[in-house]
């Protein structure tokens, strides 16, 4: 079967490939590709659900008037700042995933249980002490650090993956409730750790407003007034800050683990016996073998990225303040399901897209090249 | 060669600190992310006057919110059982996202496959435009995905809840990127042994890549059993009301029962987690298996 | 591997089977099905089990939808739409009737006994909208609930602090004076109050009594850039930053998470007692009725473990008194559980009472087999049983004026809320909501004017002339909308013409062949 000139093989694969892309490819033009195309038509219509306006082409029209609008660009960037935040959730999510990949296990099960069993029973005492004297909150909280102690020695790596994945598919409404009071500006926990900080290296200094600022990190832009109110620590950080925690024991976790585990170990092995102790064997054999994921979770952080933010925004911050935590995906449903100018909408959608493919473009070349190396 | 020298970083007292150290910050921050989870039980059992507040042990604890919620306590103040199938919804929920997992599993790891170990003419360019679709906001595409659907006689049937979720470019993209990291000596090997790729793709590859199908296995179950959009969409009839769905009703006009709320998801998320403890246990493949294929 | 996945696939499938099986027949035979979208919360089964009863030939169901507008709009593209549309508020009315969605109910409304003359004066503009086509006012829709706003106010902190009463017929001075009074701070803390005197202000109020609005009668510009609408959005400013009767965005990011005061809205904090006026109607009770029980409960629950627990729960007053007094160090237990009283909006001296006030209403899908069936569903919301039903469950009120009256709406486990009934049924002629326009949606106008209002929020130091440059922004915003709407869509334009000859006011910024 080998011996084919490598066109005619080329070609011959072409049937395989199309047969093994079939199931795949049914639904794709029966669901999507139908609609992606009628929605590039539409952006080039006035496009309205309402029966009194007939469809009209009217060219480039649609994208002028985004393109013209200050506010198109002010959500994009609030977009894009988004973004920033990352690199640090997909490098947070790679060294957990690097510590749980093992079973981290040590000695007999009888060893640990029995370890395991003397912090149940600290915790217990210290807790009850705690809770009798009132606190029950820090009663509780700190049962669930002994809890996730001993489960820890006793099951290994199994109990914090599930512990760290776990509130990434339940928690939603929880988690911002209980970081709208970590980001409070008097008694928060994270003005608490900055003053903490400050009053540890003595120096004086503001403590962010947070959630209700409008400050930012590039607040030294020269964007117009209305904009950006100067440099600091905004909604927009607060909700960045929240994303990265949220994130790294995410997806992202899960799909490093797997990636970690699949790299075989002569590798590992090799590196070992070239010197190399664990840091080493991480930059060299890890990072470079989980290349192709890392790959795949950038680009999804960027899809995702560029067209999310509208949960969020909508409970934590309704927007604001003075709409700075406003993202590009609200734009388009207020244009869309608010005013029904759905030729509108979806031109935004495709700017959005050109922006999109473009970032994508990039992250192809850059990893393409690292990823095939056979 | 000489083994390596003993340096002070491979002595047992440096291991020990360092596992140590490892298994402290690992329970601290599992414990921290933990918390919000804990809010939710601890909110499960609080009564409507302290929902909204961050504190975590209840001050006045309902623990009837459990049996309201299970319509097997009459609800204070209308007198009434609720109108809330927690065991019919949940009962949907698993068979759509059950169909969803399998059907998308499979098609993806063939498309995949076809994506990354055959080669053919277009091949990377063709995968780019597939990936295109992705990128553009679903919100503009609603209005002619759902005529399609209708056209298709999809709506308000437990196929329409299936079959437009079974074809998935994340899944595609996903596994493709694990395919890829499958060095090709496999491929070649078992080529020579006059495999055709059928056969490669069953025998060798999808084992292989079982952390990957694990992986968009959960992936899918999960996001599709927690999938709201769609299914609010699709849906009339009470008797294929999925779990997001069923939590609407407590979301009133006036605000939520969130304590309810709570104590309903508590229940309906078991099965997620049951299945996420049996599933991550082969998120990581053998460890012995490092050796090559047999030649 | 292949058995695998021969394994999981019979598994499914014998899965399926049982699925399928399970599911009961659909509909039951004979009757006609309607479908209402709202949402899905309890309260809506009596509702819903009474019409079935009442109206036999037809069978009611509910379809959940809390998304807005989005899943009516497009089941309604492909024709699939529900039947009975609820949640039509002020922003999706709008949309829904110039999308086609919803059917021109005048006719049948007056024979079938819910016109518009079964509703209060003020709240009629509400169900009415200019046809598209026409430019008449007709009617589409009917309230499920009206709610007009007025104040609350919990009676303990004023007698704690010696504090009169609000007079019925407030006015701003009075409104401030009172509300600085019971603005408590803790003795070191400056910054965030222990109790808030006043809550929940809206800018429009301001705006409205100062004599200015958001948009002029006609829709076709906004006046937001007159001085009455700039020295209302001055006064709501100095209400924030100057009088500090209105909590700020730090005040209310920065209340503390002791004692479970923390986090949370507006309504929890005034069952709390740390808010001692609160700018509510009358469905807020619903959550106050809770509160209130579970406080008492909790009261009770303290009772049993005294030694004396058997008096005490004999008597109800000096049980609380004993509790308050074990409690003496939690400055909320002295003002819990609200005793509640109730006045109107403020007003100036001179001036007229405005209030905000919104209806939830339900309209009929055009494009319905069913919607003759549908009407009946309007005259039950028109009808006695529904209105019982949303008195006894302080659902706010009735659409229906003949179902509104104190003897209606007292409930026998709840005797301390006669103000509060009362004072919802003394807003309604004082109700006012922004005039509608046919050239901008009314939800963008409510986005722009947000967006200034956060502005102003966030700025403390905001002087005058910003906030008037701030409205003249707005103003010029919505202009621009407006003039773009109408040049770019020729039946926009037709209808303009159509309003200048019946002597409307123009729009600001000149169509081109005028100028």
């Amino acid at each position: 079967m080998s011996l084919l000139p490598s066109d005619q093989r080329e070609r011959k694969n072409l049937a395989v490939a199309l047969a093994f892309l079939a199931p795949n490819l049914i639904g794709f033009l029966c669901f999507t590709a139908g609609p992606v195309l009628l929605s590039l038509y539409m952006s080039f219509t006035n496009w309205n659900l309402k029966p009194a306006v007939k469809l009209e082409w009217i060219g480039l029209r649609n994208y002028v008037d985004l393109l013209s609008d200050p506010y198109f660009w002010f959500y994009l960037y609030n977009t894009f700042y988004f973004m920033l935040g990352i690199p640090f959730t997909v490098a947070g999510s790679l060294l957990l995933a690097n510590l749980l990949v093992g079973r981290m296990l040590v000695g007999t099960f009888k060893g640990r249980a029995t370890y395991a069993g003397l912090i149940v029973i600290v915790g217990l005492i210290t807790c009850g002490m705690l809770f009798a004297g009132g606190s029950k909150d820090a009663a509780l909280l700190l049962a669930v650090l002994y809890g996730a102690g001993a489960a820890g020695l006793l099951w290994g790596s199994m109990t914090y993956r599930t512990l760290l994945y776990v509130p990434s598919f339940a928690s939603g409404v929880a988690t911002i409730i209980l970081w709208t009071q970590v980001y409070n500006p008097y008694h928060g926990l994270a003005n608490n750790l900055i003053q903490w900080f400050y009053d540890v290296c003595g120096v004086e200094g503001s403590l962010p407003m947070w959630l209700i600022s409008t400050k930012s990190l590039l607040g030294f832009l020269p964007l117009p007034d209305m904009f950006h109110s100067g440099f600091g620590l905004g909604a927009r950080e607060a909700i960045m800050i929240m994303g990265i925690w949220m994130g790294i024991g995410g997806n992202n976790m899960i799909l490093y683990i797997a990636a970690i585990s699949n790299i075989p170990n002569d590798l590992f092995e090799a590196a070992e016996i070239d010197g190399a102790g664990s840091f080493g064997k991480f930059i060299h054999v890890t990072l470079p073998q989980v290349a192709p994921t890392t790959f795949f979770i950038t680009i999804m952080a960027v899809i995702g990225g560029l067209q999310g933010g509208f949960n969020f925004a909508k409970i934590m911050t309704n927007g604001g303040p003075a709409g700075t935590t406003t993202t590009l995906a609200y734009y388009i449903y207020t244009a869309g399901f608010e005013e029904l100018r759905f030729g509108y909408a979806s031109s935004v959608a495709w700017v959005m897209f050109v922006f999109i493919f473009g970032l994508t473009l990039v992250n192809w070349k850059y990893g393409n090249r690292r990823i095939n190396f056979e | 060669m000489e083994t390596s020298q003993k340096t002070w970083r491979h002595s047992p007292g440096w291991r020990f600190t360092v596992m140590t150290a490892k298994f402290f910050s690992v329970t601290l921050l599992s414990g921290a992310m933990f918390l919000p989870f804990i809010w939710m039980v601890c909110t499960a059992f609080k009564s409507s006057g302290e929902v909204e507040s961050p504190h975590f042990w209840p001050h006045i604890a309902k623990p009837e919110n459990f049996g309201i919620v299970l319509r097997m306590v009459k609800e204070q103040f209308s007198g009434k059982f609720l109108d809330v199938f927690l065991w019919k919804w949940i009962f949907n929920s698993l068979f759509v996202a059950s169909w969803v997992t399998t059907l998308q599993v499979l098609t993806s790891s063939l498309a995949a496959y076809a994506f990354s170990r055959i080669r053919w003419p277009g091949r990377d360019k063709c995968f780019l435009v597939y990936l295109a679709t992705m990128m553009i906001p679903g919100m503009v595409l609603t209005i002619p995905q759902y005529q399609i659907m209708v056209e298709l006689e999809l709506v308000n049937t437990y196929r329409g809840l299936i079959v437009p979720a079974a074809f998935s470019a994340f899944g595609t993209f996903m596994l493709r990127q694990f395919m890829l990291s499958i060095p090709s000596s496999y491929d070649e090997a078992a080529e020579i042994d006059g495999a055709n790729h059928l056969q490669i793709y069953l025998d060798v590859i999808l084992p292989l890549a079982k952390p990957g199908i694990v992986t968009l296995a959960i992936f899918t179950f999960l996001g599709n059993y927690r999938q709201l959009l769609w299914p609010l969409i699709m849906i009339k009839d009470a008797r294929l009301r999925t779990v997001p769905i069923g939590m609407l009703t407590f979301q009133g006009q006036y605000g939520s029962d969130t304590e309810l709320l709570m104590a309903a998801t508590m229940i309906c998320i078991v099965p997620l987690i049951v299945l996420f403890i049996f599933l991550q246990k082969r998120l990581v493949r053998g460890i012995h298996l490092g050796g090559g294929v047999k030649e | 591997m292949k058995y695998v996945l021969a394994s999981i696939f019979l598994g499914l499938g014998i899965w399926t089977i049982v699925a399928v099986s399970l599911t009961p027949p659909p509909l039951t035979e004979g009757k006609a099905p309607l479908v209402w979208t709202t949402d899905p919360n309890p309260q809506r089964d009596p509702q819903v089990e009474w019409f079935n009863k009442a109206y036999p030939g037809c069978e009611l169901r509910i379809d959940p939808d809390n998304s807005g507008v989005m899943k009516v709009v497009v089941q309604s593209s492909a024709k699939m739409g529900p039947d009975i549309i609820g949640h039509v508020n002020e922003n999706s009315y709008q949309t829904y009737v110039d999308a086609g969605i919803l059917w021109d109910v005048t006719e049948y409304a007056a024979q079938m006994g819910f016109g518009i003359d079964t509703l209060p004066e003020s709240v009629r503009p509400l169900v009415l909208m200019r046809d598209p086509e026409t430019l008449e006012l007709r009617q589409f829709l009917y309230p499920c609930n009206v709610f007009h706003q007025y104040i609350i106010y919990n009676k303990n902190i004023f007698d704690k602090h010696g504090v009169p009463y609000p007079p019925e017929d407030l006015t701003w001075d009075q409104y401030i004076d009172l509300a600085k009074k019971l603005t408590i701070f803790e003795e070191e803390d400056n910054r965030v109050p222990v109790v808030f005197g006043a809550a929940d202000m809206s800018p429009e109020i301001c705006i409205w009594t100062h004599g200015g609005d958001l948009m002029n009668e006609d829709g076709t510009r906004s006046v937001l850039d007159q001085p009455e609408a700039i020295a209302g959005m001055v006064y709501y400013h100095a209400l924030l930053y100057k009088h500090m009767v209105e909590p700020s965005p730090t005040q209310k990011a920065g209340v503390t998470s002791q004692g479970g005061w923390g986090g949370g809205s507006y309504r929890n904090w005034f069952g709390e007692g740390r808010i001692a006026m609160l700018v509510g109607a009358r469905w807020m009770l619903i959550q106050f009725r809770r509160f209130i029980d579970d406080q008492w409960r909790g009261i009770e629950n303290w009772a049993k473990g005294q030694p004396n627990s058997a008096e005490l729960l004999q008597d109800r007053d000096a049980m609380l008194a004993a509790w308050r007094e074990a409690n003496k160090d939690n400055p909320g237990a002295s003002v819990v559980p609200v005793r509640m009283g109730a006045c109107l909006m403020p007003r100036f001296a001179d001036g007229k009472r405005y209030t905000k006030f919104g209806a939830r209403c339900v309209g009929i899908n055009k494009m319905s087999p069913n919607r003759e069936k549908a009407l009946n569903f309007m005259q039950y919301i028109a009808g006695e049983k529904y209105s019982e039903l949303i008195n006894l469950g302080a659902d706010s009120k009735p659409g229906n004026r003949k179902y509104v009256s104190i003897e209606q709406f007292r409930h026998a486990d709840w005797p301390g809320e006669e103000e509060v009934h009362l004072m919802s049924i003394k807003a309604i002629p004082d109700g006012k909501v922004t005039p509608r326009s046919m050239f901008i949606p009314n939800a963008t106008v409510g986005r722009y004017f947000w967006q200034a209002k956060d502005q102003l929020v966030a700025n403390p130091d905001m002087t005058g002339a910003e906030i008037a440059e701030e409205m003249r922004n707005t103003a010029r915003r919505i202009d621009e909308e407006i003039h773009r709407n109408i040049t770019r869509t020729p039946r926009l334009r037709k209808i303009y013409d159509t309003m200048i000859e019946r002597g409307a006011e123009p729009i600001r910024m000149p169509l081109e062949d005028e100028s």
